[in-house]
């Protein structure tokens, strides 16, 4: 504990960063094992608000309150409509596992694999640098390193940058979409 | 700064302490009468969900939608004096075509819930919103030289 940590580190950020994960982790076994969906449902919820405060800690702003205003202003609250709207009664979970298990750690296990092997094509340097999202695109870990990308430019103009110049017909693609996710809904339910 | 941690770690680890102290020792007996819901002492007559409207679903789909596309309106504020004329140019494109949604769920009273609610016990499913209204008020009309 004797070495000193570079600068805009503080004890509670390093802290955090370890707990935000774990928190979400926890979280996100209880939405599968809850017997009362709308308990899953507000997991869910507590889910998505530490993944929102682990990606404000890592420097995505944008991203956090992104999170917060999508996910659990819209999508969760359409979560909470969609179990107002069943009649489920409460599962019985003891009979589940038996029947389920072997998919589910079939699953598991290719998801699980296929994550270890993406980390690993990765060269981090150091574990600080690993906040650096860029370390996730493996041709480009060993050029880019934290402190030089991030005071070059901000967030919100990267990604203006992105959707408006770099890829427009992917903005276009996505407008496309949420076109079809306008009418379709109002032509289902009306 | 350590005092923020403190409370980072000793109050979920207090709570937590506490809870798992009542799981384990705490008496537990249960009833039929004490774990099934209360309804003012009666036996459960069924279940309690109600129906509800499905226009109430709607407008939380349609509020997620434009939400969505407020979302994609924030770097592009940001970042416009970065942005050249093709920047400027795209983002008309993007809010055009979803200007054409929105044009196409005012036509057609996708959020009109409340006329189309009292019209639709009324009238045929074939009437516009504008000529919903007009049935209400005939409907009523009838009413009124009814009684």
């Amino acid at each position: 504990m004797s070495k000193k940590l570079p600068n805009n580190v503080t004890y509670l950020r390093l802290f955090l960063l370890e707990l935000l994960p774990f928190l979400a982790l926890v979280s996100a076994i209880f939405v599968i094992t809850a017997d009362n969906p709308i308990l899953g449902v507000l997991f869910l919820i507590g889910v998505f608000l530490t993944v929102s405060g682990y990606l404000a800690l890592i420097g995505l702003t944008f991203l956090a309150l992104t999170y917060l205003i999508i996910y659990v202003g819209a999508i969760a609250i359409l979560f909470l409509f969609v179990v107002m709207m069943m009649d489920l009664n409460l599962l019985d979970l003891s009979e589940l596992p038996s029947v389920s298990f072997p998919v589910a750690a079939i699953l598991a296990s290719s998801l699980l694999a296929s994550l270890i092997s993406l980390l690993n094509q990765c060269n981090i340097p150091f574990w600080f640098d690993s906040l650096n999202l860029i370390h996730l695109i493996p041709s480009l870990s060993s050029t880019l390193s934290w402190s030089s990308t991030f005071h070059l430019i901000e967030h919100l103009h990267v990604l203006g940058l992105a959707l408006y110049v770099a890829f427009p017909l992917l903005l276009i693609i996505v407008g496309l979409i949420l076109l079809l996710a306008i009418i379709g809904p109002i032509v289902l339910c009306l | 700064m350590s005092n923020l941690i403190m409370y980072f770690c000793f109050v979920p680890l207090f709570t937590a302490t506490l809870m798992v102290i009542n799981n384990r020792l705490g008496v537990k007996k249960g009833d039929p009468a004490k774990v099934s819901p209360y309804e003012c002492g009666f036996a459960p007559v069924g279940t309690s969900r109600q129906k509800f409207s499905v226009s109430f679903f709607l407008v939380a789909i349609l509020f997620l939608t434009f939400d969505l596309e407020i979302l994609f309106v924030y770097p592009f504020a940001m970042s416009l004096c970065h942005l050249s004329l093709l920047g400027y140019w795209v983002f008309i494109v993007f809010s055009l075509i979803l200007t054409v949604a929105f044009v196409y769920e005012l036509g057609i009273g996708a959020l009109n819930y409340a006329t189309k609610a009292s019209s639709s016990s009324l009238t045929s499913s074939q009437n516009s919103p504008r000529d919903s209204n007009r049935t209400k008020q005939e409907a009523n009309k009838e009413n009124s030289s009814q009684e």
